[in-house]
């Protein structure tokens, strides 16, 4: 019965004692803003919201870059050069394919 | 003994909400950042982003918002009790004049890719674009001046190129033209208008 009651007792302890400056910076997303957001809260939303569809589900991503006779290959709006470029992870099955109907050879780094 | 007289006072407004001129239409891989604020206005903060300008176009760049609507209708009113938004399409529609591979990709779909070989012993330099059905997302802004000189910007983070593409190859009539048409396919909240009204304090 009395078990369950001994955790709190040092939490009581650490509230009465001052707040190291770790707890502190812990405790301060308690006192985040309520209310609607602000234009750069939004704005800021908006970013997250667009780079996680972006990424979706698919992971990390990747840096490919172009081997052979060709100097570049574009696709969606990337192009991949013979310098490693980073390619969304979204996007790097259909870049390999893009790459493979057009014969470019196309390289990712391991 | 007459009351007191009788007022007709309009409200009034605001030329300077008029606004007029061309919108500037970039395109990006979907997830690109878009520029500071500082430089929502600056061509180049675009471009060193991977924003790509689609150059001129014949007659702008239009915007349509269409939803479609759906009466919720009752038996003792003849006016609908509410009206619900069913379906709604946002298109930003433009006739791109600059004859470019890469705007040809974008107004068929933005499914095809652009190889290029570099010009080699006996290897003239080339690009050649390979069409495909799988229609590539991307991101677009549409930027324009508002009615303080700076800059504002729609931001839709996921749109897809689909619609008729028809050029005309002709002798002096015309330049060649490749209509295209983005269709928004994110979620609402994620489309942002930004207008940016005043400079920074410091």
């Amino acid at each position: 019965m009395t078990e369950p009651a001994q955790p709190a007792a040092p939490a009581k302890a650490e509230a009465a004692a001052p707040a190291p400056p770790a707890a502190q910076q812990q405790a301060a997303p308690a006192a985040a803003p309520t209310g609607p957001l602000s234009e750069a809260e939004q704005r800021q939303l908006s970013t997250l919201l667009a780079r996680q569809a972006a990424v979706g589900q698919t992971g990390e991503p990747v840096r490919m870059k172009v081997t052979g006779g060709h100097s570049s290959l574009s696709y969606g709006g990337l192009t991949v050069g013979t310098e490693f470029t980073t390619v969304p992870a979204s996007m790097v099955a259909a870049i390999t394919e893009a790459a493979a109907d057009a014969g470019v050879e196309i390289t990712q780094e391991s | 003994m007459a009351g007191p007289p009788l007022v007709y006072t309009p409200p009034n407004y605001v030329t300077n909400n008029v606004l007029y001129g061309v919108g500037i239409l970039f395109t990006a891989v979907p997830g690109t950042a878009l520029p500071s604020d500082q430089n929502l206005g600056v061509a180049t903060a675009w471009t060193s982003l991977g924003w790509a300008y689609v150059g001129a176009t014949e007659a702008g760049v239009t915007v349509t918002f269409n939803p479609s609507t759906q009466d919720i209708n009752i038996e003792e009113q003849p006016t609908p009790v509410a009206v619900i938004v069913s379906t709604a399409t946002l298109q930003v529609t433009c006739s791109m004049s600059e004859e470019t591979l890469s705007n040809v990709n974008l107004a068929w779909g933005n499914g095809g890719s652009i190889a290029v070989t570099p010009a080699g012993a006996g290897q003239p330099g080339k690009s050649v674009m390979t069409l495909s059905t799988n229609f590539a997302a991307m991101a677009c802004a549409v930027i324009g001046k508002n009615q303080s000189g700076y800059a504002r910007v729609l931001s839709i983070p996921t749109v897809m190129s689909a619609g008729q593409v028809q050029t005309a190859y002709r002798r002096a009539a015309q330049q060649r033209l490749y209509p295209m048409t983005l269709n928004a396919t994110c979620p609402f909240n994620q489309i942002s208008w930004t207008d940016l009204t005043a400079v920074a304090t410091s």
